[in-house]
């Protein structure tokens, strides 16, 4: 059973928030103010919370600053400022995730599914050696097996052989050609477009919203490359 | 009401100019007094010497007067001459022999042995006993009575029993000798008081009671070189036609005379008054006539010459050249010809003028130059867009100071305009922004719930058809919000562009791979030609993406199924063009640059998804990154070509 507080000034859409994550497993707490938000979090013992930014009274990010203060409790920032740099600072504050309104219904969900997993099960971390942590997603080597979450991931070998070289070296800009050469052992020759068509099949395997990749990233004009996770 | 001060007493300042006057004419008098008295000896002889000096001159005068009645048989003459004088006289031979007199042989004081030179009988020598003086007479006739070795003994009763000039040149050397110093303290005690009283007129001229400043007015405000020159003329007059023919015979024309030097001096002393005023006033150097009239010149060249200026300043610059170049051309003309005339050694001087002319001439040309290049690189980097820069007039003049002033006021002029601009253009963009970010909250509501409702088991089929086509509407209206935004941030440059060098290739490859599906599920064929060599160019690889995204999206929603897509990559003369082209679904009755209008699209019945702001923001990205945009219709035939500049 988990906590989910809801913080919203508008009360349609907590409603509709509390409609689509209407499951047995959660408990749903709703605010509609950064500091009735905060008196939530103090009150009850939270596992997430789903926090808009433009709020009165107290805004998101003042709120948020608030919580790490004393709390290490995954924040979905949900808002209706899309720029990049409101992102940036969402996260760089102390935010796990950033959701712009119009939402989607179904990544609502799974975010909250992929943080509350990370949160609760995977916390800790345990680091074995043959293990490959990015974020969310393990990768283990010998029993060639990889993780989202905590739940496998079904990956063809040549998907796997890509993820792996990109997790190796996190942060590191891969072109298709290197790619390719790398996992075929072959000189490519107009055959970069496969190396395009697997990564494009592994974000959409592995993100949750594949357009606004959290973890493999594509560098226009460059390459790929495995982001270092967002907080490590 | 203060005291008034002695300065400005009017019958004080009367009394003290009569007494100016006066007391001059006493020191004077006492001068001449003295100057006389200090001839005739006394203040070197005792006074009986004195006395029996004054007496002789007396006694030679009368004693002549005898001899010349003796000697033309006149003795009844002399006898009268003598009656009632303190004179008596004999005429005594070489032997003493008593010739002629009236010597009555009573003693008298003082006596008197006039006698003959030897040697020149006109030359009569005066004897009287401490000293012997010679006269000349006019005549041998006035002493014929004389004859040789003669001597005529005069002598002069010292009781003075008659009263004659005898008793009164006495009577008189007596009083004076008695004051003769008394005289010198008078005349001196009398010049201080002139001086003192003189001064005193100096000090207390144009002082007035109740006024601080002093003014001149009336007679003293005439100009005081006017007045010199009055004064030298009648100065000049009066000596002229009537000192220089006066003798003192007439009673009337000394008393004229006496009236006439009173009257000078005293008009001298007013002189000085009305000098005194005006130095006091400050006006006497402002208020002299010459003075006035070197003002007024002064004023009329600079008028003349402002007005000259003025002429010539508003003369074409041609014009003003041509004026320059004349004059020092007619200068040098001047020079030589005066050489040529002086009969000078013409080489040498010439050379030495020549030189002298270029040292002028070097610093004028050399200063035009450097104005000039300063205005020049004014003008440079303002055309280059650095509007702050400010020309340094400082050291320029007319035109050129004109000209550096607007090029600054340009900049500032242009500078203005360019912050409104951008001002206006962030303020929009922000606008758009803030409303863009009101709308979506309630829009979330809206394609939330219509989602819910679609959900929604539903035996009427009806409202789950018209839920989806809320859903749909509302999904449009947040792509067109979005689209709206981009535009806005694009079109003004507000968005930030990390330019880095990117390969062509690469990006081509990703694109590929991120489109390679969709274009086949939609039977298109993807057809992409590149250059075998990697080709690089510099861009912001995330947006240059949302442009690739953006014309792709266009071809997924326009292009006609079952026809290809060419993606090719050119390089021609250092740039590198990228083309997208792709045949259209609908038919094109559009031109291209109206095809690039925001809100505008290809087909004008609008029954598909999509805004028409993609291509506005397509190329807006692409201007960003500093690529051109071009895009050709050709009936159903569409073509987008990137143009970059390619880099090495």
């Amino acid at each position: 059973m988990y906590n989910i507080l809801i913080c919203d000034d508008e009360k349609d859409i907590v409603n509709a928030l509390k409609i689509y994550l209407a499951d047995a497993n959660y408990q749903l707490f709703e605010a509609y103010t950064g500091k009735e938000a905060l008196k939530v979090i103090d009150s009850q013992d939270i596992h997430l919370v789903l926090m808009d930014i433009m709020m009165p009274e107290m805004d998101g990010i003042s709120a948020m600053v608030k919580i790490r203060e004393k709390s290490n409790v995954p924040v979905i920032l949900l808002t209706a400022k899309s720029e990049d740099t409101d992102k940036i600072l969402g996260l760089n504050v102390g935010a796990d995730d950033y959701i712009t309104k119009p939402f989607h219904p179904v990544e609502v969900a799974a975010r909250v599914r992929s943080q509350l997993r990370r949160y609760m099960q995977l916390g800790g971390g345990n680091m074995k050696q043959t293990v490959l942590t990015i974020g969310g997603i393990e990768l283990d080597d010998k029993a060639k097996s990889v993780t989202l979450d905590g739940e496998p991931v079904a990956l063809t070998p040549t998907e796997y052989e890509i993820l792996k070289l990109l997790m190796e070296h996190p942060g590191q800009v891969f072109a298709p050609k290197e790619i390719y050469q790398r996992i075929w052992n072959d000189l490519p020759y107009g055959s970069e477009n496969t190396v395009a068509v697997h990564i494009r099949h592994l974000r959409e395997k592995l993100e949750i919203n594949p357009a606004e990749p959290r973890y493999l990233k594509v560098v226009w004009g460059q390459g790929y490359k495995m982001e270092k996770g967002p907080r490590e | 009401m203060r005291k008034k001060r002695l300065t400005e007493r009017f019958v004080l300042k009367v009394f003290a100019y009569f007494m100016t006057v006066i007391l001059f004419f006493g020191t004077v008098a006492g001068i001449v007094g003295i100057v006389a008295m200090a001839e005739e000896g006394f203040y070197e002889k005792r006074m009986d010497k004195l006395i029996e000096s004054g007496l002789s001159d007396i006694a030679w005068r009368k004693g002549i007067d005898i001899l010349s009645m003796l000697s033309d048989d006149m003795e009844e003459y002399v006898e009268r001459y003598c009656e009632d004088t303190n004179l008596q006289y004999q005429v005594l031979d070489e032997q003493g022999t008593y010739q002629a007199g009236n010597y009555n042989g009573r003693s008298l004081n003082y006596v008197y042995n006039i006698y003959a030179r030897e040697d020149a009988p006109l030359l009569l020598v005066m004897d009287t006993g401490s000293e012997t003086t010679s006269h000349v007479v006019d005549s041998r006739s006035h002493t014929s009575f004389m004859g040789e070795g003669w001597v005529m003994k005069l002598y002069v009763d010292k009781s003075f029993f008659y009263e004659d000039e005898f008793s009164k040149m006495f009577e008189i050397y007596i009083q004076l000798y008695s004051v003769r110093y008394y005289l010198i303290g008078l005349t001196v005690v009398m010049g201080i008081l002139c001086i003192i009283s003189f001064i005193f007129q100096l000090c207390s001229a144009g002082r007035r009671y109740g006024e601080e400043e002093v003014r001149a007015k009336g007679i003293a405000a005439i100009p005081f070189d006017l007045l010199s020159v009055g004064a030298v003329v009648i100065v000049i007059l009066l000596w002229e036609g009537f000192f220089d023919h006066f003798y003192w015979h007439s009673l009337s024309e000394t008393i004229l005379a006496v009236v006439l030097l009173v009257a000078g001096f005293a008009a001298a002393v007013g002189y000085c008054i009305i000098w005194a005023i005006q130095v006091k006033a400050g006006t006497w150097w402002k208020n002299m006539l010459i003075c006035q009239i070197l003002r007024g010149i002064t004023a009329g060249c600079r008028f003349c010459i402002r007005g000259m200026t003025a002429v010539f300043r508003n003369l074409p610059n041609l014009v003003q050249a041509l004026i320059g170049l004349g004059g020092l051309f007619i200068a040098e003309m001047v020079v030589l010809a005066l050489l040529g005339m002086l009969y000078l050694p013409i080489t040498g001087a010439l050379a030495i003028i020549w030189f002298l002319e270029k040292i002028i001439l070097i610093p004028v040309v050399l200063y035009f130059a450097l104005i000039n290049s300063k205005l020049a690189e004014g003008g440079r980097r303002l055309a280059d867009g650095e509007l702050d820069y400010q020309i340094d007039t400082g050291r320029m003049f007319g035109n050129l100071k004109e000209q550096g002033e607007n090029l600054n006021r340009i900049g500032e002029g242009l500078n203005v305009a360019v912050e409104e601009r951008m001002k206006s253009e962030r303020l929009k963009t922000e606008l758009i922004t803030n409303v863009s970010h009101d709308i979506k909250t309630p829009l979330t509501s809206i394609i939330n719930y219509a989602d819910l409702i679609v959900e929604e088991p539903t035996e009427n089929a009806r409202i789950t058809e018209y839920a989806e086509v809320l859903k749909r509407q509302s999904a449009r209206l947040k792509k067109l919000i979005e689209d709206l935004m981009e535009a806005s941030k694009a079109s003004t440059g507000n968005i930030e562009v990390h330019m880095v060098p990117c390969e062509v290739g690469v990006l081509l490859t990703q694109t590929m791979g991120e489109y390679e599906q969709r274009l086949a599920e939609l039977g298109l064929e993807l057809v992409a030609r590149q250059p075998d060599h990697p080709v690089r160019i510099m861009a912001d690889g995330k947006l240059l993406w949302r442009v690739f995204d953006n014309l792709l999206n266009n071809i997924c929603k326009y292009a006609m199924g079952g026809t290809r897509v060419y993606l090719t990559v050119e390089e021609r003369d250092g740039k590198v063009a990228i083309a997208f082209k792709n045949i259209s679904k609908y038919p094109l009755d559009i031109s291209a640059e109206e095809l690039k209008e925001r809100f505008v699209r290809g087909d004008r019945s609008r029954h598909t998804e999509g805004n028409g702001l993609g291509l506005s923001i397509t190329q807006s990205l692409t201007q960003l990154q500093g690529g051109e945009l071009e895009l050709t219709v050709d009936g159903d035939f569409f073509k987008v070509v990137l143009v970059f500049e390619g880099i090495e």
